[in-house]
């Protein structure tokens, strides 16, 4: 059986032509393909030698002849030679330009990640909010009328709104932003702090347990504007969700109003609820049910004992500690006398600062960030006496990429630590994660042991926010570490426990 | 079809850095990354406009108008049929009416160039006898001045068009439309029709075009049967050409085509021709720079002259420039409907580093129907070597040619880019896609001084403005039809 379509006028060039031939009779039933531009020799050929009866054609028509077994073959051969010289793609999925393109209906998504500049964002996220979807918006530089405007929204119809400024979440098992890869488990986080978050899951993961998921609220969340409604929502959300067991709310100290609020609202839940307000103190938990913790440590722990009925073993003993400070202080010149802390976000700067304050009473802190911890630096770019630095703040990343995302501003910055004479120890978080930098440890590691290998004395204290399940490679990243002689901690605490022993030795030496 | 497992129930947007899309794809989650671009600013009259003409009733006759618009030119049969004098084949060419490039314009608002042009026409003629003459000819209002886009031929340079001027015919098979298009000058190129000038050594080259050279043209593409343009266009595509600016391969193809035929008529003792005249014309043809040029434009024309009309169309059928005003017309809108603004210069480079921007006259010509019909500035891709003009590099090119994808209504089929990784050219600049993405069509041509001497080639963008006035005249029409 043969068939010819005739195209007429309809220009394909000899080298597209040929590769119909070899594709098309590899189908069922076709023993020969002919896509020809209809010129005198291609006539010979189609019409003497393979027999096809053509119409009338000039040399300017296209023809398609097939010969097969049946009707239905020959249709099918010739709708791909079709597809071949219209050059249809059939791989490549769709591109869109506007999230408005995508037919839900058609293509179901859940939530859209947005990481537009903030002058953007809201406009795409309310987008996003209308056609049912939940977003998470890492951007920040969204205004607090925007933000109000699209968390009232999600609130009215049942939508999660994440952020503005959220920098960690956890969905389905899906990493969000920069957010690590946590094991699936019954502890459920929500958090105004991208990187307490982290740390808190990561916590629980490695005390043997996982996480549900992780809802950021972004920064802003608890502010009397927006009065805590993705953190009420989230833990709504967790309350509903049957692997949660043990809620987490995690922020920096807030609004005493909203903060109230949220707790009043998580007494009625029927899970328990261990809650950290970085910064605050046992007052704020009075009259709640729910179970105030004081670092992010120990909300991660009070969270795997009520899931496990077990209290978790801490890190480093005091007594291990004491040994540790003795041994090491012990080596350090003269002039080498402060402490100076390296940190990729404001969450772990805080704790850092808070807990010096607390523990080492009247120390002299100085810090790029405005608290009441530590006086401000003039100037970010140099550091002065005990020196905790948060270089994921604006004065940094105006200057540099964020160091989550690339590690050669916090690189220079460490090499600039260690050539200071006066530096005794230096103190530094690694973030692991699918979405921030592939490889934040090695060029550390490295550096540290050139330093140790020459004899340096410095000390170096380290933990890394990161899930066995980040691409990074946590444990090797911890192990590469400890062989560069930095002491590794389970946590930012712990490594703030640590630091503030030898900034306390440091002190008393004088 | 079945979905791939996906190691996660959560289907994700991506809006913004490309890094979090990565992320997400190597966690092996369904996601999908928007191509987001910041929101075009738009007045709030063009953002009713544009609103009030997307309801979806009202876009599904637009969508299928455009496709009937955009067929036009794909299924387009253009062929070079024919040589005839002006007055013959355009409507309305009659005594004392001159033709002109670009929107309508009065005499006294023309750049210097048409108005030369005007006077030419009249000594050309011999309507007047002298430039004085024919001024005052031209201000009487005796002469009637139009626009080659309001008829069925197109205006290249200055474009002056009167009847007795010789034109190539271009018939669109597929529709029986004709098109007629003055020819490119030999040695004169930028002469008469060109920059409007005229000596008696222009004169006489007209005259011997239309005595000598055309007659042997005309018996050779009578005995070719017309010769079919479109082939020669597509395979050009793949030779470095993008038919506005460079005409390197549609030429050698077409001497391919016409020199045998010219050859056999020499050696035919009964041709009727001298063997200096058939030889004269020979020179005439290939030593004629883009000599192709007018075909291309009188194919583009013959197909936008089908498109003319259709209504609820939004697909432009016009692009030109008088050197003071550029305009546009759109298919759904009046035959004679102009939407213009203030004609953009180019951005390119110079023949001679003593010319600056000051020196470049604004774009005047029509020959951005090229680009109307897919080609030139849309073909971008085709040929790095006219960007390279420009100190582009290919990717810059290609990213020219997807950029106007994202403004044009359909593909052609017939002009696969190897450059594309042989994806089809674009085709049907669509009003509503450019004042929605805020995309204004690519444009190619010659650079032109107020002398009307070649100083440079370039680019342009067709300005916003007339966007904006026609989608709004179109919201006019059809939002409350």
């Amino acid at each position: 059986m043969k068939k010819v379509v005739i195209k007429r006028n309809r220009y394909v060039d000899s080298v597209s032509l040929m590769a119909v031939g070899d594709k098309v009779t590899k189908l069922p039933g076709i023993t020969n393909a002919e896509a020809q531009m209809c010129t005198p020799a291609n006539l010979e050929v189609l019409v003497d030698d393979l027999g096809y009866e053509l119409p009338e054609v000039s040399a300017n028509d296209l023809a398609l002849a097939v010969t097969g077994d049946t009707e239905e073959h020959i249709e099918a051969a010739l709708q791909m030679i079709t597809d071949i010289i219209d050059h249809k793609n059939a791989s490549g999925s769709a591109q869109y330009n506007a999230i408005e393109e995508i037919d839900l209906r058609e293509d179901g998504y859940d939530l859209a990640q947005i990481s537009l500049p903030g002058e953007y964002a809201a406009a795409e996220a309310m987008k996003a909010l209308k056609m049912g979807l939940d977003v998470f918006i890492f951007s920040d530089n969204v205004s607090l009328e925007e933000e109000a405007e699209l968390k009232q929204f999600g609130a009215k119809h049942g939508r999660l709104v994440m952020g503005p400024d959220c920098g960690v979440g956890l969905i389905s098992g899906v990493a969000l932003g920069a957010g690590s890869i946590v094991k699936d488990g019954p502890v459920g986080i929500v958090g105004a702090s991208g990187s307490g978050c982290q740390e808190v899951a990561c916590i629980v993961e490695r005390r043997g347990l996982g996480v549900s998921s992780i809802i950021g609220t972004g920064g802003h969340d608890l502010l009397p504007e927006i009065g805590g409604l993705t953190m009420i929502a989230g833990m709504r959300r967790l309350e509903d969700d049957p692997k949660t067991k043990v809620i987490v709310l995690v922020s920096k100290l807030a609004n005493l109003e909203v903060m109230g609020k949220i707790l009043d609202i998580a007494d009625k839940l029927s899970k328990p609820v261990v809650a950290i307000f970085l910064g605050g103190d046992e007052k704020l938990f009075e009259g709640h049910s729910v179970h105030g913790a004081f670092s992010l440590e120990e909300a991660a722990l009070k969270a795997v004992e009520l899931c496990t009925g077990k209290k978790p073993d801490a890190g480093y003993t005091d007594a291990q500690i004491a040994d540790l400070v003795k041994s090491k202080v012990s080596a350090l010149k003269p002039e080498q006398k402060y402490v100076r802390g390296l940190f990729s976000g404001g969450t772990f700067t805080e704790e850092g600062m808070i807990y010096y304050t607390q523990h080492n009473k009247g120390v002299k802190l100085n810090s790029n960030l405005k608290t009441k911890y530590a006086e401000q630096l003039s100037d970010h770019g140099t550091s002065i006496g005990h020196c905790i630095l948060d270089l994921g703040a604006e004065d940094f990343t105006a200057e540099a990429p964020h160091p989550v995302f690339d590690p050669s501003l916090k690189l220079k910055r460490f090499k600039k630590e260690v050539a200071d004479p006066t530096c005794a120890v230096i103190t530094m978080d690694f973030i692991m994660g699918p979405g921030v930098a592939a490889d934040p440890v090695t060029p550390f590691a490295k550096a540290c042991k050139e330093l140790k290998d020459a004899g340096s004395n410095l000390i170096f204290i380290s933990n890394v926010c990161g899930s066995l399940e980040d691409p990074q490679d946590t444990l090797k990243a911890e192990k590469m570490l400890r062989d560069a002689g930095v002491i590794v901690t389970k946590s930012n605490y712990e490594s703030t426990k640590i630091a503030s022993a030898f900034l306390a030795a440091l002190e008393e030496r004088g | 079809m079945a979905e791939k497992n996906y190691k996660s129930d959560l289907r994700v947007i991506n809006i913004g850095t490309q890094f979090f899309y990565d992320a997400l794809e190597a966690q092996g989650v369904k996601a999908t990354q928007i191509n987001w671009r910041p929101p075009v600013k738009q007045s709030e009259e063009v953002k009713a406009a544009l609103a009030a003409v997307s309801t979806p009733e009202l876009k599904a006759k637009i969508d299928a108008a455009n496709q009937k618009a955009v067929h036009c030119v794909i299924d387009s049969q253009p062929f070079l049929v024919d040589i005839l004098p002006a007055g013959d084949v355009i409507e309305g060419l009659d005594d004392y009416t001159i033709i002109h490039s670009g929107p309508p314009i009065k005499y006294e608002d023309m750049v210097m160039l048409h108005q030369r042009g005007m006077v030419s026409a009249c000594r050309f003629e011999g309507w007047a006898k002298t430039d004085e003459e024919a001024v005052e000819l031209v201000k009487s209002g005796k002469v009637k001045i139009i626009s080659a886009l309001d008829t069925n031929t197109v205006g290249a340079g200055t474009g002056i068009i009167t009847k007795s001027v010789a034109m190539f015919i271009i018939e669109d098979r597929a529709t029986g439309k004709i098109s007629a298009n003055f020819p490119a000058e030999g040695p004169n190129q930028g002469g008469f029709c060109g920059w409007g000038l005229y000596s008696e050594e222009i004169a006489d080259y007209l005259r011997r075009m239309r005595e000598e050279f055309f007659p042997v043209m005309r018996a050779v593409l009578k005995k070719m049967g017309g010769m079919a343009v479109k082939p020669i266009l597509a395979e050009s595509f793949q030779m470095g050409d993008e038919n506005h600016t460079r005409q390197t391969a549609t030429d050698l193809i077409f001497d391919k085509k016409i020199l045998p035929e010219l050859f056999k008529l020499l050696a035919d003792e009964n041709s009727g021709f001298t063997k200096e005249q058939i030889m004269d014309t020979l020179d005439y043809i290939v030593e004629t720079p883009r000599f192709f040029h007018c075909i291309g434009q009188g194919a583009s024309r013959s197909a936008m002259l089908s498109a003319v009309g259709t209504e609820y169309s939004s697909m432009v059928t016009a692009i030109c420039g008088n050197g003071v005003e550029f305009g546009i017309k759109v298919a759904g809108l009046g035959d004679n409907e102009w939407f213009t603004a203030p004609a953009p210069l180019m951005k390119g480079r110079y023949t001679s580093s003593k010319f600056t921007e000051k020196d470049q006259l604004p774009w005047i010509g029509d020959s951005c129907v090229v680009e109307c019909a897919g080609m030139g500035g849309l073909a971008a891709a085709a040929s790095p070597i006219v960007c390279s003009l420009r100190g582009l590099k290919l990717k810059d090119a290609i990213h020219i040619t997807r950029e106007m994808e994202e403004i044009c209504i359909d593909h052609n089929p017939a002009f696969p880019v190897p450059n594309l990784d042989f994806d089809f050219l674009p085709v049907g600049i669509d009003i509503m896609k450019v004042i929605e993405t805020g995309i204004c069509p690519e444009i190619h041509g010659g650079m032109f001084n107020y002398q009307g001497g070649l100083i440079g080639a370039g680019s342009a963008r067709v300005p916003m403005q007339c966007f904006e006035k026609a989608i709004k005249a179109f919201a006019k029409k059809y939002a409350n039809k």
